[in-house]
């Protein structure tokens, strides 16, 4: 069974929102709802300074604390590692709203807890989830972690990686690339 | 102090206004409640915390005479439990507003995850509203045995729940503010400093009002020592754990804790909480338990309606600053800076006084209909009481 994972490499992401607005699109969210969102860090200080940019989602975390707290398993792993969310069970607690320390989750209309689920339609037709293709200069590489020989694996290998928050202890899916 | 028709009316207008509340949350769900994506659990949480304590509190006071045997408390005992029930019914009302979603028992029923806190405290919690409404009929039915057997079992139940809902808020990693092993044993001695609390006013009410007879009159007099003494106790005990939250969150500048405890330094929580809970529920309390010796029935309502009120605005303060400071997703960014927005509605704050209005209308029903004049276990102790107690007219 593949395991999933995402490599972002932020320091070509250009803030152009490409990939929120594909998420958006794709899982027809409603206006104050978005899986998807770029965080900006000022370095430095005018005028010898600048701006990084880090998408953030949904980390799909291995020891993921929505999944824990969730007491319907409307969050819950899947086998390939995503981890899931199945709208008919959720209560609306938002219990894993409050437990998720990366602000991942948001409540729609019909007060569910959405998460990005990384696009399980198009994993199904072996393709990239939506913010990955649709990002013009290959900031988001998604891929098999399972696989030695996945590009994933292999770029991983090339450069050194960080991880958002893993003072956590959640052991997030997603890889960033150091500056 | 105000007569019986006018605590109906009071009470009947709360419910009145708190149902309206009600309906315009289930109608517009969030957009009429102060919380967001960045602030998920607002003041109706909150509400659900301070009912339940509460009732856990009745409880605990209530065990003095069943299981610990404090043969001065029985006298009370029905009234205890009754109004233990109606609190806890109140909270269920709550955290059902909170969900908007009726269906969300039988998911919990029918998938479980036992690895959730949420899960246990909802079963504990629906054991303890069975396990009291048995052991009430019991109690009314004056079956000593079965009430010996069951009282202990019902606080043992008290103590699990309201634990488990502290570990709801303490096993929340990424709150920093809530994120510790003693906030389930802090709920526990908040729990019982609301039930203390809350038993003063109600004796003072049944003794001033004359619901009760002269015998029982006499013990709720007696009774006023150690009141005092238990709520000066307790008062002490969460002093001694909200210098020590002081403490371990400026000393070790935890991201999360240190950040809360910002809001109550010089953010947006100062006043309240300096006011509302370092006020009503230390200052206020223990100067007038100290020094105000030769009125202690004063002194106990004063220091008792205080603490209610503190202890309210702490549930909701504790709620709030666990979310309120920005988490650090990203250090330095820009979404991390600032304080997160929330704010009480008024469809919520009618939502707390349907609570309040219940508990009143509840607990007055059952004085009006059922015999809440507990027969004592021991006939030496106090007399069998065959007056009639009914509430003054004015
Ligand atoms: S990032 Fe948040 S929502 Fe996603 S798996 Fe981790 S804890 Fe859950
Ligand atoms: S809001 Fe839904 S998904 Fe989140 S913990 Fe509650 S039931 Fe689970």
């Amino acid at each position: 069974m593949a395991q999933y994972g995402l490599l972002i490499d932020a320091t070509k992401c250009t803030g152009c929102h490409a990939c929120s607005i594909a998420c958006s699109q794709y899982n027809e969210l409603e206006e104050e709802v978005d899986y998807n969102r770029l965080e900006f860090v000022e370095r430095g200080s005018f005028p010898n300074c600048a701006m990084d940019i880090v998408p953030v989602q949904c980390m799909h975390c291995d020891d993921a604390p929505c999944v824990n707290v969730c007491s319907t398993m409307a969050t819950f792993q899947q086998e390939d590692g995503i981890v899931g969310f199945d709208p008919q069970k959720c209560t609306g607690c938002k219990a894993c709203m409050a437990a998720c320390p990366y602000d991942a989750r948001a409540l729609n209309e019909a007060r569910l807890a959405e998460k990005c689920r990384w696009c399980p339609e198009m994993l199904q037709q072996g393709k990239q989830p939506v913010c990955s293709s649709t990002c013009m200069n290959e900031v988001r590489l998604f891929g098999d972690l399972e696989d030695p020989d996945s590009e994933i694996n292999q770029k991983m290998a090339k450069h050194e990686v960080e991880q958002l928050r893993p003072d956590m202890g959640t052991k997030p899916r997603i890889w960033y690339i150091k500056k | 102090m105000l007569n019986r028709q006018v605590w109906i009316v009071i009470a009947g207008m709360l419910v009145l206004i708190g149902a309206a509340g009600i309906i315009n949350i289930f109608i517009n769900g969030e957009h009429v409640m102060g919380t967001s994506n960045y602030v998920p659990w607002g003041s109706l949480i909150a509400f659900y915390v301070f009912f339940v304590a509460t009732s856990t509190g009745f409880t605990f006071i209530n065990s003095l005479a069943h299981v610990f045997k404090v043969k001065r408390f029985e006298f009370l005992s029905r009234r205890l439990t009754l109004a233990s029930i109606a609190a806890l019914l109140m909270g269920f009302v709550m955290i059902g507003v909170e969900l908007g979603n009726p269906l969300a028992m039988v998911y919990i029923m029918i998938s479980p995850n036992f690895a959730a806190p949420i899960v246990w405290m909802g079963l504990l919690y629906g054991l303890y509203l069975v396990l009291h409404i048995v052991e009430f009929i019991f109690q009314l039915k004056n079956n000593h045995k079965v009430i010996d057997i069951i009282s202990p079992i019902v606080l043992a139940v008290a103590i699990a729940a309201q634990s488990m809902l502290g570990a709801v808020f303490g096993m929340s990693v990424a709150r920093g503010f809530w994120n510790e092993a003693y906030t389930s044993i802090s709920f526990i001695v908040l729990a019982f400093l609301s039930g203390i609390a809350a038993a003063v006013i109600l004796t003072h009410i049944l003794a001033r009002k004359n619901v009760v007879g002269k015998a029982d009159k006499k013990a709720i007099e007696q009774l006023q020592p150690v009141f005092s003494k238990l709520l000066l106790g307790t008062v002490t005990v969460v002093l001694f754990f909200t210098v020590w939250k002081w403490i371990y969150g400026l000393y070790g500048t935890m991201p999360g804790h240190a950040d809360a405890l910002q809001l109550f330094a010089g953010g947006p929580l100062t006043a309240p909480y300096w006011l509302l809970e370092i006020g009503f529920v230390f200052v206020v309390p223990i100067l007038l338990l100290v020094f105000m010796k030769k009125r202690r029935d004063l002194a106990l309502i004063f220091s008792s309606l205080s603490l209610m009120i503190g202890i309210f605005a702490m549930r909701v303060m504790m709620v709030f600053a666990g979310q309120m400071a920005p988490l650090q997703v990203v250090f330095g960014s820009e979404s991390a800076q600032g304080i997160r927005e929330v704010s009480i509605l008024w469809s919520e704050w009618a939502t707390a006084g349907f609570g309040i209005g219940g508990v009143i209308l509840i607990y007055m029903i059952g004085e009006k209909w059922l015999d809440l004049n507990t027969a004592s276990h021991d006939a030496d102790v106090y007399e069998q009481k065959q007056e009639t107690y009914e509430f003054a007219k004015s």
